[in-house]
């Protein structure tokens, strides 16, 4: 699969809605009225990425997130139990996420394939993965896809979640896309391999199998350990490590962001990225930037 | 598709009950049964219709959470017994989750007495697959699927389409919405909601009534049986018209019912039966009349609806009417459209009003939602 | 005093209209008699305009519109959607 721009929209959460509707309106004729936060998010990332591309009207949307909407989930819920009233319409159409990934095809006049994915902590591969079997079958040639999510603002569910100090992280909200291709001709790089291992080992193994012919980078989602991060250090000795979630900040869609961030470098470099749930399973990326 | 992907093994439970056989025998008797829930919880003195499921003796109380993960274990674990799957065929099979509310039912409690406790304690989307695998012991990969009601139908499209393509040899396949105040007054403030009965293509239709359900599939590359169903084909694509309705000419629906039938290599005219979304709300079932009247014409197979049955499932009734259509003409019938009574000449398309006597053929089965989201599934027992 | 005549009402209306649906419009430019939802109506407002402004009529007011063909009715222009709120 090829890749032949990216875009990237991450920085700390702004109050005000305006500051979001006024960036999006820079790519988009539409008026956002409907739109929240989660959507607004999307749409500044995804715009990014179309901007002055040629974007064919079957290009896919494939939106991945780890959490979707919270803000209007939260409201509707408090509309009804606490002030007892009907949700109000708004609202209650963007519990449902996928009207993100609806706004983002609209914006676009993207008739294709539409899909909002998760899959806990590992929701941008294994959305990879849905693309490439769309690639395969021949039903999309041409796709955006994004992680996006909003910042953590909860303290407890990060600690409970992830096990780590919430003190150590630059909470960050983002929104970052790829345009895929089937076609090479003209691209910037590619993803020549998603891949799911059991465990370290056979993680390992597979790094280990892995020939170069570029400067190699390497970077690891959340939870990947520290005796982890040594074994593969030592499996890519020569490689460079990339440290987008230190250097920019974590949201749950931190693994989107390592690659957009990897394509803003030089070229000429590929990117190993390693990424680990919490049932212990490891999924690796390998990008290449041309 | 080059290795096709044959249901082995599948559970239901909606409001008709929990056994695939008596779910089936009511279809067949024309059962169906909603409860009038009170619209209490903001004040109103009024009742909309609900298919809720049935109460069962020692069943935990409904909206608790070992409810919610009682139903969920208890349809997955019986769909796996059908399937007969060994220990290590469950270890590697990866689980497709689709749902629209996910884990709202779960919570909903808590906001009697607190807030915001969905963005202090959810742990993501994902979650609910993940206690799934957990549950089973699978160590494959978990997809959960958000796409409002086409949610369970895309975990099936992906399922078969990622099996055809030989990445697994099994997946298991899950729809689940439980009851939730959030779709339910959510609805309700839409004015999508109908009084009793429910009757899809009706001229007289007056919008929709909601269904909890779980339905499990087991997804194999072998065939068990000379009777089972496999997926031959789908596809999803998006109408763009407005997040909440779809295009009325019914382009993007006929679109996506064309891209199906292409992918399963099926002539429309190959179609013995279709099961259309028919959700009863004016705008729906006009859209997808208009869509079914341009990709079939003067051909049209019969249509019927499911949801008069079970309710709109949302999220799960991909994987719901599935079950129930496969099984339905496993015991050799397709049931007519329960509730309808009045042809519409505005929708141009009459649904079956009596049963059809059928045991194997190939069926399109129509899927659409919030998002503009659009699914069309090709199915077939036929050798 | 039938709604239509009564100039606090009909803002207050205008001012719960802009406010749910975030228009970029000042009240005082909204006509009384314009249509409301017809297509290139002034203020483009669409169907989940008409359901959103509906919660917001009952939420403020307790006055349920219960069906959209109703809804259709009641909120033809500012005018005929106070009317119905006040009807003398």
């Amino acid at each position: 699969m090829y890749i032949h721009n990216h875009g990237t929209f991450v920085g700390r959460p702004v109050a005000d809605m305006k500051y979001y509707k006024e960036d999006v309106s820079r790519y988009t004729r539409l008026h956002f009225r409907r739109a929240n936060r989660f959507v607004l998010l999307s749409l500044a990332g995804a715009c990014r990425c179309a901007h002055e591309q040629s974007i064919k009207k079957n290009t896919g949307v494939y939106l991945t997130t780890e959490n979707g909407n919270l803000g209007d989930t939260e409201t509707v819920l408090h509309q009804i139990f606490q002030m007892r009233q009907f949700p109000m319409p708004y609202n209650f159409i963007n519990t449902m996420s996928n009207t993100a990934s609806f706004y983002v095809a609209q914006s676009l006049e993207l008739l294709g394939r539409n899909m909002t994915f998760s899959s806990k902590l590992l929701s941008f591969e294994r959305g990879l993965e849905l693309l490439h079997c769309d690639m395969v079958a021949g039903s999309v040639n041409e796709a955006l896809i994004g992680g996006v999510d909003e910042a953590s603002f909860s303290k407890t569910q990060f600690e409970a979640k992830f096990d780590r100090r919430y003190e150590d992280y630059n909470m960050v909200e983002g929104s970052c896309w790829l345009l895929m291709k089937k076609e090479a001709e003209r691209a910037m790089g590619e993803i020549s391999v998603v891949a799911a291992f059991a465990d370290l080992g056979r993680l390992l193994g597979w790094i280990e199998r892995q020939a170069f012919e570029r400067p190699v980078f390497v970077a690891h989602g959340i939870l990947v350990a520290p005796e982890d991060k040594k074994a593969i250090g030592r499996a890519l000795p020569d490689a460079t490590l990339f440290d987008p979630i230190g250097d920019i900040g974590y949201f749950d869609s931190a693994a989107a962001s390592a690659v957009t961030h990897f394509l803003q470098r030089d070229g000429g470099a590929c990117l190993i990225h390693v990424n680990k749930d919490t049932r212990g399973q490891f999924m690796a990326m390998r990008v290449e930037k041309y | 598709m080059t290795e096709k992907a044959f249901i082995r093994g599948k559970a239901v439970h909606c409001a008709l009950g929990e056994e695939v056989g008596p779910v089936v025998s009511a279809m067949r008797a024309h059962q169906s049964h909603t409860t009038d829930v009170p619209l209490s919880l903001i004040n109103l003195d009024y009742t909309r219709p609900y298919y809720r499921l049935p109460v069962k003796a020692g069943d935990p109380p409904p909206h608790s959470e070992a409810f919610f993960y009682a139903v969920l274990f208890r349809t997955v674990e019986k769909a796996i017994a059908d399937a007969g799957l060994q220990p290590h065929e469950i270890e590697e099979m990866p689980i497709f989750f689709g749902s629209t509310s996910i884990d709202i039912p779960l919570y909903e409690e808590t906001y009697r007495t607190a807030s915001n406790v969905l963005s202090q304690t959810s742990s993501g989307y994902g979650n609910i697959a993940n206690e799934i695998a957990r549950h089973l012991g699978v160590k494959a990969g978990c997809y959960t699927f958000t796409t409002a009601c086409t949610s369970s139908a895309n975990g099936v499209l992906y399922a078969s389409a990622m099996m055809g393509q030989g990445a697994f040899d099994r997946a298991l396949v899950i729809g689940y919405d439980l009851f939730s105040n959030l779709g339910f007054y959510g609805f309700e403030a839409l004015k999508l909601i109908a009084p009793p009965p429910y009757r899809p293509f009706d001229k007289h239709r007056m919008g929709v009534i909601m269904g909890e359900g779980c339905g499990a599939i087991v997804l194999d590359r072998c065939r068990r049986d000379a009777n089972d169903f496999y997926c031959l084909g789908g596809a999803n694509a998006c109408d763009t018209h407005s997040v909440t309705t779809h295009d009325p000419e019914g382009h993007a629906i006929a679109a996506v019912m064309r891209e199906a039938l292409a992918s399963a290599g099926a002539r429309p005219e190959e179609i013995d039966v279709i099961k259309a979304h028919a959700t009863g709300s004016y705008h729906n079932d006009l859209t997808e009349c208009n869509g079914l009247k341009q990709v079939f014409g003067d051909h049209l197979p019969p249509v019927t609806g499911l949801k008069p049955f079970v309710g709109h499932t949302v999220g799960a009734c991909g994987a719901i009417e599935l079950v129930l259509l496969s099984e339905a003409v496993k015991a050799g019938f397709v049931p007519a459209t329960l509730g309808f009574e009045t042809p519409d000449e505005e929708l141009g398309v009459v649904p079956m009003t009596d049963d059809l006597a059928i045991e194997s053929g190939t069926f399109l089965l129509n899927y659409f939602g919030f998002g503009g989201n659009c699914v069309s599934l090709v199915v077939s027992n036929r050798d | 005093m039938k709604g239509s005549l009564d100039v606090d009402l009909k803002n207050k209306i205008k001012t719960l209209i802009v406010e749910n649906c975030d228009l970029d419009i000042e009240i005082a430019d909204i006509d009384d008699e314009a249509p409301l939802f017809q297509r290139n109506s002034p203020l483009e407002l669409d169907s989940i305009d008409a359901l959103q402004i509906s919660i917001a009529i009952q939420n403020t007011f307790g006055i349920a519109i219960r069906d959209s063909k109703e809804m259709r009715r009641v909120m033809t222009s500012i005018n005929s959607f106070a009317d119905h709120i006040q009807p003398e």
